[in-house]
């Protein structure tokens, strides 16, 4: 397919991608798209550093390999670098979503879908509202001058609300979002949305302002896989390691990092929206362990990074389009089930704060939730709605604080937003978890 | 019918920086072009990446007519204005040379610490016309550094992050302000013991986190449904008489086209939403403003393929002091380098963990802060608690604005 320079390591992905948006605003159609793009991204290696080029002229791919491969500086062994010795060389097709491909579905279908749910928006507090769908179904081919040379593909399709309440001067913004592979798997919300609309009526008439302090708090599944994420997934990330001694003699697999209870794990192969075949070097994608039962056990790999720590590659370096690198990324990140009952769970706790639905998180030394929908937790029992702008902790601290984990594991997939990370954002991850109990987090 | 071209290229010559070296060179070159046509009411347009026909766009735009996306406005018409930023002329070649070089004295200088992630050229051009008589282009071409920063001995991912937009690169300016930034960081500070700190927001970074809600609130969608916390107090004085706060496309200071995707530009490139405490106008798009009856004031964007939809531009806070230091007059303050997570509550409540900062004098950094956690209303924020926004900012060239808000600070 390409000529690939000698004494050097290449790689081209290419991308074509088919895309439809719809957004009503008040129900009343705003603008409805379709979109197909194609482009490349492409790696030159000359086992010192890596050249990249990306285009959106795909004719001209060979040229962008020769004009890069100007710059290097070509090596007799280059496949003997051990970088270059970590790519994998998997071929074939691995079209997974093909036959149900939500691209080839029609724009009628989908806005029907979507108007089947506007009737649940006429209520007295909701003043403005607005629904988006997006679908996109992506087909990427990677080959190298290893012989790598793969097909296969992803797809995501879904809808969210954003609707807002008032009266007064009381306010409310909270949306309503469903995610899926699958185009069928988006209707049939119309019980779902119309109890969360009534909790949010509800949380919108009552809420009251957190006394600021420390508490004891539940986090949803929601919460939970937010938290996993980002406290300790971006820290698995062992692009953060290369050429530094410090973070890798304090991260040594085998560590104890947090509570016995807790696991946390990345897979890739999971159908939600972190899925895919392989990652954007060509390595098959797989299952994780972060932590297992309170010890480090696993990271996240690029070849880069796995050549330098001397482990293997985990199908982690992903990019977000083809206008940028791979770089070391998580898939579907969650906290594994533990063995109590939720009921039980929120038993254990007499005066505390119950996490149900969050906006948005970030993880460095401190962890942040910005909490959406919450609740007083009295005596085991759901109390009075509650105004908190964020929740915070040290992220080891907390590791270490997590007192309970319940039984049963949810995860969720979003249409809108994702992960970021540097200038990469938004990428499709997928998180969850279970109940998770804290016996302590700064609440404001 | 009417047509109308627009097109975006953006290209880009970077080096990533991985512990004080580069690690990788990347050039991107994307270029992005859309028909829209305008006919009874409706917009069809179609966008392409790369290589383009233009009268095969028109047809397939007209062709997207039938989706029926409403747009029962006039194109604007009749304006032609070309504006070319380019004093920032380094060539690739002289820019890797003078990383190189920036990079090794890095190495050399500051040697408890290392430096990654990237430093870059940017160019962009934007152009908007139509058979109406628009003619619209926006050129420019800078240079943006953003470096994380870690102490060597350090096992947090990073301890910091420094970056500015200029249109100048010189090494001989950066190396300096990195010294006393790391000098900083190496010292531990006290937090000033009073109740409320002033804090020094630089505007277009952390300061968004701070200007967030009121942002939203100055929406004119917001604003018109009732659901702002503005809604309803036009033309009241709700916030401090020095408060001013401007839409802008100020290509120069602002860093973006100097026209919205609707192809409007105002008198200055500054709009005023907020003046001297008064609000004054939500922000707003052609639909907006048609729907609530409120003045066009410009802030529409879009993809290149998209219909132009209501956001903010830019923004731009009345200047009150040239210093930090004027405003300060003596007093300590808290420097605020990177906050990330913090959020608003419906009434306005803002609680924002600040996880670097340090005290600061007004002309220099004195030593690092601990982890804090800033708390305020955006009614007392930018009515009371409001101190001043200076000219002078910390960093060079950059334009970059540096508000002083006097907050509730407590270590987390």
């Amino acid at each position: 397919m390409f000529k690939f320079p000698k004494g050097l390591y290449t790689d081209v992905r290419i991308e074509k991608t088919a895309s439809a948006t719809a957004s009503y605003l008040l129900g009343k159609l705003d603008e409805i798209k379709e979109r197909e793009i194609e482009g490349a991204f492409i790696r030159v290696f000359d086992g010192e550093r890596w050249y990249y080029s990306s285009t959106t002229d795909l004719d001209h791919v060979q040229k962008h390999i020769d004009r890069l491969a100007k710059f290097a500086k070509p090596k007799k062994d280059i496949d003997k670098i051990p970088v270059v010795e970590k790519f994998p060389v998997n071929t074939g097709i691995h079209l997974n979503f093909k036959k149900k491909d939500i691209s080839k579905i029609s724009l009628n279908k989908k806005s029907a879908m979507l108007k089947a749910y506007f009737p649940f928006m006429k209520r007295e507090h909701i003043k403005y509202w607005r629904v988006y769908y997006i679908d996109s179904y992506i087909e990427k081919r990677f080959c190298s001058s290893k012989g790598a040379d793969i097909v296969h593909d992803f797809q995501k399709g879904g809808f969210c609300f954003i609707f807002q309440m008032a009266r007064n001067e009381r306010l409310l913004t909270e949306k309503y979002q469903a995610s899926s592979h699958d185009f069928e798997d988006l209707r049939g919300h119309e019980v779902r949305l119309e109890h969360y609309l009534k909790k949010c009526e509800e949380f919108f008439k009552n809420a009251v302002p957190v006394k600021p302090g420390k508490y004891r708090v539940i986090m949803s599944p929601d919460a939970s896989g937010v938290f996993a994420h980002e406290s300790f997934g971006h820290k698995s990330e062992a692009d953060f390691m290369l050429g530094d001694e410090a973070m890798k003699k304090e991260w040594t697999i085998g560590k104890k990092v947090s509570s016995s209870i807790l696991s946390i794990i990345d897979d890739g192969t999971l159908n939600y929206s972190g899925y895919a075949a392989f990652d954007d070097e060509g390595v098959k994608t797989g299952k994780t362990f972060l932590i297992k039962n309170g010890i480090l056990t696993g990271r996240l790999h690029s070849c880069e990074t796995a050549a330098e720590l001397e482990e293997e590659p985990t199908g982690n370096a992903r990019a977000i389009s083809y206008e940028f690198e791979p770089i070391v990324r998580m898939t579907n990140t969650y906290i594994a089930a533990g063995k109590l009952s939720k009921a039980a769970l929120f038993s254990k706790v007499k005066d505390g704060i119950f996490v149900e639905t969050i906006k948005h998180g970030s993880g460095m030394s401190t962890f942040t939730i910005a909490p959406s929908i919450s609740y007083e937790v009295k005596n085991g029992k759901i109390g009075k709605p509650l105004l908190i702008s964020v929740v915070t902790g040290d992220v080891f601290k907390t590791l270490s604080l997590i007192e309970s984990v319940s039984k049963k594991m949810e995860m969720m997939s979003f249409v809108m937003g994702g992960c970021g990370k540097m200038e990469q954002y938004p990428l499709n991850v997928g998180i969850g978890g279970p109940f998770v109990l804290i016996k302590e987090l700064n609440v404001q | 019918m009417n047509r109308e071209l627009y097109q975006i290229r953006s290209r880009s010559f970077s080096v990533k920086i991985l512990q004080t070296k580069i690690a990788s060179v990347k050039e991107k070159d994307v270029l992005r072009t859309a028909v829209r046509v305008y006919d009874k009411g409706l917009i069809g347009i179609k966008g392409v990446l790369g290589h383009y026909d233009e009268e095969d766009l028109a047809k397939k735009a007209a062709a997207t007519l039938k989706y029926r996306n409403p747009y029962p406005f006039k194109p604007t018409a009749g304006v032609k204005k070309h504006i070319l930023i380019d004093e920032f002329k380094m060539s690739t070649e002289e820019f890797m040379e003078e990383n190189e070089a920036f990079l090794k004295e890095l190495r050399n200088s500051i040697k408890g610490f290392s430096f990654s992630h990237k430093i870059s050229i940017l160019e962009s051009r934007t152009v908007l016309k139509n058979d109406l008589g628009l003619d619209l282009i926006n050129e420019d071409r800078t240079f943006a550094l953003s470096l994380i920063f870690k102490e060597k001995s350090s096992v947090n991912i990073i301890d910091g992050g420094f970056g500015y937009a200029a249109r100048k690169w010189d090494r001989n300016d950066a190396l300096p302000l990195l010294d006393g930034l790391c000098g900083a960081y190496a010292k531990k500070a006290a937090l000033p013991k009073e109740e409320r700190i002033p804090v020094v927001f630089i505007e277009h970074y952390e300061g968004m986190d701070a200007l967030f809600k009121l942002v939203e609130s100055l929406g004119g969608m917001s604003y018109g449904s009732g659901t702002s916390l503005l809604s309803g107090k036009e033309s009241r004085k709700v916030f401090n008489e020095k408060f001013s706060f401007y839409q802008s496309t100020d290509p120069v200071k602002a860093y973006t086209e100097f026209f919205d995707a609707e192809g409007i530009f105002n008198k200055g490139f500054l709009y005023p939403l907020i003046e001297k405490g008064v609000f004054k106008t939500p922000y707003t798009d052609k639909f907006t403003a048609d729907l609530y009856k409120l003045p066009l004031t410009g802030a529409s964007v879009s993809h290149y393929d998209g219909k132009p939809t209501l956001a903010l531009p830019g923004i731009e806070i009345g200047r009150t002091h040239r210093t930090i230091k004027d405003i300060l007059g003596g007093r300590k303050a808290v420097y605020v380098m990177m906050s990330a997570g913090g959020d608003f509550t419906p009434q306005g409540d803002m609680s924002l963990p600040v996880q670097l900062s340090f005290l600061y004098d007004g002309e220099k950094l004195i030593g690092r802060l601990p982890q804090l956690q800033i708390s305020g209303n955006i009614f007392d924020m930018f009515g009371g608690d409001f101190m001043g926004a200076a000219e002078e900012g910390v960093l060079p060239y950059a334009m970059l604005d540096n508000m002083v808000l006097s907050l509730k600070v407590s270590g987390i």
